[in-house]
């Protein structure tokens, strides 16, 4: 009798890391760039694992695990992790549209662009990790959902426990962020000769 | 007094996400092409979504990690409560085996997802196009102009000088084409309809014939040589171009593609 309920424990967690185990490399990668700690990254995805598996009850066959697990990850990261983070400065709207137009402006935009694209330049790892991290956090979540893990909107906003008009925003801000910080490192390793007006 | 072009900013971030219907994607794409405001808007933030996927992606979690978890998991004691089969559902006698059946194949699960299956290149190939014909891969650009083609993977970063082939001397008319990534490196992919709307795709990559894995029919014509697959249907015809490799990819007749891998090779 013990020894069928034990098969049957055995079986049922075989059932939940075949279900959870192939987003784990993806947990990671999402804990580490929200918290830029490898030992921290591991905590939360390992903490990530249990309650998931404690209440694997209240995940549904057929729906999307990916996007239960990392709803858990966030909500982890946001009551353990966040108060322990110093946010970058954010800039105004107004300051950020401004800036980001007047290199779209810059008579010398096509050739930049061109080179900016390059794909045989070496972008330095440290470096475009750094320009990530220039982002808000809450920016730099919806960039890692939407355009690393190809979350729709609706994903994203759940696992985030936002509104989809909020992710929609702040995925237009960070993009815009992102690329004034390449911009502005392509522009320091020589690769834009020219500098912005 | 002339009121300014009404510019589009939401609807840019939509396009580049996939979130609008046809009409008004159409809209957005016929006011990218004359509006150079927009366009660089679309490119720049293009560029960053794109960076961002490659740049940022998963790369290999400690290799204790999932030690960890595990033990984790068997320390924690026990099973997620509701996955175990209701009492009664089975008979005593079937319920082991039933339940050494659902381990055997969660196990197996389990090593397909550790170990899977290895795609060839040809395969993968093949794979793509299929998408393609079932509408789960979408083309970046739509146009039947060659130089508008070749300027778009110009802008995107390919690791080679684009080139994309004239074919309307052949009947087969330009449709459009993507950034394709094949094992993790950009790739140019276009696609063209034939006279009867036969797709014909042709890829471009980095890359030398001799990373082809075995199996392919050799063929040979004025000097070059021609590696032919075929994948469920699909025909592949691969060829070196300098630093490129090129391949035509069809599901029309064998010796069609492969004539026109002759033509265009020379």
């Amino acid at each position: 009798m013990a020894s069928s309920s034990a098969n049957e424990n055995e079986a049922a967690a075989a059932r939940f890391e075949a279900a959870t185990l192939p987003f784990m490399e993806a947990l990671y990668n999402q804990a580490l760039r929200l918290t830029q700690r490898r030992e921290d990254a591991g905590d939360i995805v390992q903490e990530t694992y249990l309650r998931a598996y404690r209440t694997f009850a209240n995940f549904k066959e057929g729906t999307n695990c990916k996007a239960w697990l990392f709803t858990i990850l966030y909500s982890i990261f946001v009551n353990k992790y966040r108060k322990e983070q110093r946010e970058p400065d954010t800039v105004s709207i107004e300051e950020l549209e401004e800036k980001f137009h007047r290199i779209l402006a810059d008579p010398d935009w096509e050739t930049n662009f061109v080179a900016l694209t390059r794909s045989e330049f070496d972008w330095q790892e440290p470096e475009v990790n750094h320009a990530l991290a220039k982002l808000p956090e809450d920016f730099r979540s919806a960039v890692l959902l939407v355009d690393v893990e190809a979350f729709t909107y609706e994903e994203a906003a759940a696992a985030l426990d936002c509104p989809v008009g909020t992710l929609r925003s702040r995925l237009f801000r960070a993009r815009r962020i992102l690329f004034l910080e390449l911009h502005d490192y392509a522009r320091r390793r020589g690769l834009i000769r020219r500098p912005p007006i | 007094m002339p009121t300014s072009p009404r510019h589009f900013k939401d609807e840019i971030q939509d396009l580049l996400d996939n979130r609008l219907d046809a009409p008004m994607r159409a809209e957005v794409e016929r006011h990218l092409e004359s509006c150079s405001e927009c366009r660089r808007e679309f490119e720049a933030l293009r560029w960053t979504k794109l960076f961002a996927a490659k740049q940022f992606a998963a790369k290999k979690a400690p290799l204790e990690l999932r030690q960890n978890i595990s033990r984790a998991l068997k320390a924690d004691g026990g099973s997620p409560t509701t996955i175990t089969p209701p009492r009664g559902f089975q008979t005593p006698k079937l319920k082991p085996i039933l339940v050494w059946a659902a381990a055997l194949v969660a196990l197996g699960i389990l090593a397909l997802i550790l170990f899977p299956k290895q795609r060839s290149l040809p395969e993968v190939v093949a794979r793509d196009f299929r998408k393609y014909q079932n509408q789960k891969l979408t083309l970046e650009v739509n146009t039947p102009d060659v130089k508008q083609m070749e300027a778009f993977f110009a802008a995107h970063g390919l690791p080679f000088k684009p080139h994309v082939y004239d074919l309307s001397s052949k009947n087969y008319r330009l449709v459009g084409g993507r950034v394709q990534y094949l094992r993790g490196q950009p790739t140019e992919w276009v696609v063209y309809r034939g006279p009867n709307n036969q797709v014909l795709l042709c890829q471009m990559y980095l890359g030398t014939v001799s990373e082809l894995p075995a199996g392919a029919m050799e063929r040979e014509n004025r000097g070059k040589k021609f590696h032919v697959y075929q994948v469920k249907g699909t025909t592949m015809v691969f060829w070196q171009d300098h630093k490129v490799i090129c391949v035509l990819i069809s599901d029309m007749p064998f010796e069609n593609v492969v004539q026109l891998a002759f033509a265009k090779a020379i």
